[in-house]
């Protein structure tokens, strides 16, 4: 995994800074755009649950519970340390 | 009276601005032809007229995700709507201030005048944000008024905005510059606003465009027309959902950037430092079991001696009014039908009361928005959603507010789900049932010298009833069809100490809205469980009486056994008592006799009902509180016929299991009435939950009956 690299939200390790790059057009994008979840802003994943399929975030706007298929729609490059 | 929207995003505050703006002048309704809550109420300036103010739900922007976040849109499409605003305030979170202009942006264009309420301004400053506030003004070209929603401060200058506002010429306060469809559907947009009339801006014909679908306020010829154009014009709507949010954005980022300065941003660590804990994988579902448990013993603590003191209140007036109008049809149908059928619906208000207290504490916390997080993915497994839990956990209490309680999920096939499942769980008013019951089954005694045998069974129901319920909502999940689609995409606000105010009011509300939708129907169940059980064929009533006095004083018994006989032998020969031998080929093959049958039938209204029952038919008085006498009576009673114990194993544990899984509430018929907005849903969960109880009793009883060789 590259700097450079465009990953999926979900692959994202945790507690790695982000940037979003993309989010996917799909029935969902108005709500992850609103909620503050938009190309541009940073993000950093801090845990899952137990069973890995619930992803809690970190951003600018605020702190974000996620399904995994819900952050397969967003695109993140993994900020310079 | 002119009216008020009061709009913003989830958890910017816009509750505690209604309530301190309306105080206790509101009231919980439906908007018009939807079944979503809708809080209003009047606002009264100190000078000047009143206001209306309807509290909408909050909401992300136009494009929503449930019933809740459609009404939005629903109403401020329409100017003929009942709810159509002459004026906006808007709640805007200083925190997360280019997030929560996304929505603004988009009211404005509908062509609405708006007043800013600009809320949480310390916080953001706390953060490292610091808000030019004349400067917002002036490119948002709205007032602006810096508000506190905790302690209430700035409310009266936004109280003067608004009534300024409203007294000026809207088009001062409208200056639509935030976005402009793209030319490619300037056609569309044209075609639809000249279509509808009603549709005020080019931008709500854009939106009409979006969800012309499912707007209530359009006929279906309308909807078919502008199908027809939509598809003509190549309009995809979720690429211009897309590429209208980043416009807005691009345009709020440039506004945000000239009027918010950014200080070093100081991170909420408070709120960071918590969740560690309580979203951790484990720790975190631990914590909210803790925290259910606690709330579970508190409201069953705190509600004992409330509920006593009802009680107390309802046999005090009963005396007293059968003092005054002493013996007779219209003594007995205020004391035995009226007060007793109102007494056992109130006496469950402290529970209520205590519930939403503390679950509305948990909300305003912000904690609850956790519990979502870490529960959905299980409970999604079931068809349900994280705060679903909720719910059926507060069903132990009462299935009343806790299928009230799932108004907080945005899913409405979920919410369906969650409310035609929670009644399963067993409730408080089980509980005289199973302990009058697992009294006569179970011996007393230690499994292990440690775990009491008849507590291991009461655990045991209490279990069946919770996966019975899991289990029922993945086949109904299973039979709902919906386009909705179950999303969590949940922003979760920072922790803050709730608002007493806030919590009050809520909980005020809820009991009140119990006690109006619940309490009429059960008076009117009550009066005509009454009349069946008071009366009978001509003749016959007397006829019951008289053998009975015979007996009884044949028998030599004394005063009190014999108004009790007289009792149990007025109730055989009434409606009530017909009634019951009537379904006796009906409950037969499940081991129960008519006597039991008196008891299901008057249970119908509410279980604990059936305890009383038993009492009065085994010449007790209705004391609920001997039920170690019943359970000696009953144990005693012989079939006529064959001289076999009916109270035997097979027929109790029949009868146990009937009582875990059977529809016997009518106030939680009536409360699913309501929230669902049909009679359909609660017909289907009577027949589906009786049904089930019916055919695992009769199944208990035939497989015990083949077993013992009985």
């Amino acid at each position: 995994m590259t700097e450079k690299e465009l990953i999926k939200l979900s692959t994202l390790p945790n507690d790695v800074p982000a940037t979003i790059r993309e989010v996917s057009t799909d029935a969902r994008v108005s709500r992850l755009l609103a909620i503050g979840l938009r190309p541009g802003k940073s993000i950093i994943r801090r845990r899952q649950t137990l069973s890995g399929k619930t992803i809690f975030l970190e951003g600018n706007a605020g702190q974000f519970g996620l399904r995994k298929e819900e952050a397969d729609l967003i695109w993140v490059t993994i900020d310079p340390s | 009276m002119k009216t008020i929207a009061l709009l913003g995003n989830p958890n910017c505050g816009k509750s505690s601005v209604f309530n301190l703006l309306t105080g206790l002048r509101q009231h919980t309704g439906n908007f018009p032809g939807v079944t979503v809550e809708q809080r209003s109420g009047r606002c009264v300036p100190p000078r000047g007229q009143a206001f209306r103010v309807v509290d909408f739900p909050g909401t992300y922007n136009l494009y929503p995700t449930s019933k809740d976040e459609q009404v939005v849109f629903d109403v401020l499409t329409h100017r003929d709507h009942p709810d159509f605003p002459d004026l906006v305030l808007y709640v805007l979170d200083a925190t997360h201030i280019d997030q929560h202009l996304l929505l603004l942006s988009q009211v404005r264009d509908l062509g609405l005048p708006a007043v800013i309420g600009l809320n949480m301004v310390d916080r953001a400053e706390k953060s490292g944000l610091k808000v030019d506030i004349p400067l917002l003004a002036d490119a948002l070209n709205l007032r602006v008024i810096p508000i506190n929603g905790q302690n209430g401060n700035g409310i009266p200058d936004l109280i003067l905005a608004l009534q300024k506002t409203l007294e000026a010429n809207k088009k001062d306060f409208y200056n639509p510059i935030e976005y402009q469809p793209a030319d490619q559907i300037n056609d569309l947009v044209h075609s639809i606003k000249t279509y509808l009339p009603a549709v005020a801006s080019a931008y709500s014909a854009l939106i009409v465009a979006h969800h012309y679908a499912t707007l209530t306020w359009l006929k279906d010829d309308q909807k078919d027309h502008i199908e027809d154009q939509v598809h003509r014009s190549g309009f995809i709507t979720l690429q211009f959902q897309y590429e209208e949010i980043m416009t807005r954005y691009n345009i709020i980022d440039h506004i945000v950037n000239r009027c918010v300065k950014r200080e070093e941003i100081k991170r909420n660590d408070h709120t960071r430092s918590i969740d560690k804990v309580v979203t951790h994988p484990i720790a975190g579902p631990m914590i909210f079991f803790g925290i259910l448990m606690v709330i579970f013993q508190s409201v069953f603590a705190w509600s004992e001696k409330p509920m006593e003191w009802i009680e107390w209140l309802f046999n005090t007036t009963g005396h007293q009014v059968r003092y005054i109008l002493g013996s007779g049809w219209l003594s007995s149908l205020l004391v035995d039908g009226v007060l007793a059928g109102l007494g056992g619906v109130l006496v469950f208000i402290p529970q209520i009361a205590f519930l939403f207290l503390l679950i509305t504490m948990l909300e305003e916390s912000g904690y609850m928005a956790r519990a979502v997080y870490l529960f959905d993915r299980i409970m999604q497994r079931f068809g349900l959603n994280g705060r679903s839990l909720v719910a059926l956990v507060s069903g132990t209490a009462c299935a009343i507010p806790a299928i009230m309680s799932t108004r907080t999920i945005s899913s409405h096939r979920e919410r369906l789900t969650t409310i035609m499942v929670t009644p399963f769980i067993s409730c408080s008013a089980r509980l005289p049932v199973y302990a009058l019951l697992v009294g006569m089954m179970v011996p007393k005694g230690f499994w292990l010298g440690v775990l009491s045998y008849q507590g291991l069974v009461f655990t045991g129901l209490y279990m069946l009833g919770g996966l019975t319920a899991l289990l029922a909502a993945i086949i109904i999940h299973r039979r709902i069809k919906t386009g909705e689609q179950s999303h969590l995409m949940i922003s979760l606000p920072d922790y803050q100490w709730p608002r007493i105010q806030n919590v009050l009011i809520v909980v005020w509300t809820k009991v009140a809205s119990f006690v109006r939708e619940a309490g009429k129907i059960i008076i009117i169940i009550s009066v005509v469980l009454w009349f069946l059980a008071s009366f009978g064929m001509p003749g016959k009533m007397d006829d019951a009486v008289q053998t009975a006095t015979a007996i009884a004083k044949q028998a030599g018994m004394d005063e009190q056994e014999i108004s009790d006989r007289i009792a149990a032998a007025k109730l055989e020969a009434s409606f009530a008592g017909q009634l019951g031998k009537s379904i006796e080929p009906l409950i037969e093959p499940m081991g129960f006799d008519w006597k039991v049958g008196i008891a299901l039938i008057t249970s119908f209204a509410a279980r604990e009902v059936f305890v009383g029952t038993m009492a009065t038919i085994y010449s007790m008085g209705s004391s609920d509180d001997d039920s170690a006498r019943i359970r000696d009576r009953m144990h005693e009673e012989v079939h006529p016929v064959s001289g076999k114990k009916i109270y035997n194993f097979g027929m109790m544990l029949s009868l146990l299991l009937f009582y875990v899984f059977a529809m016997q509430c009518m106030s939680t018929l009536a409360v699913v009435r309501k929230e669902t907005g049909s009679w359909r849903w609660p017909i289907i969960q009577f027949l589906m939950m009786t049904g089930l109880a019916y055919v695992v009793s009769l199944s208990v009883y035939q497989g015990w009956l083949m077993l013992s060789g009985h």
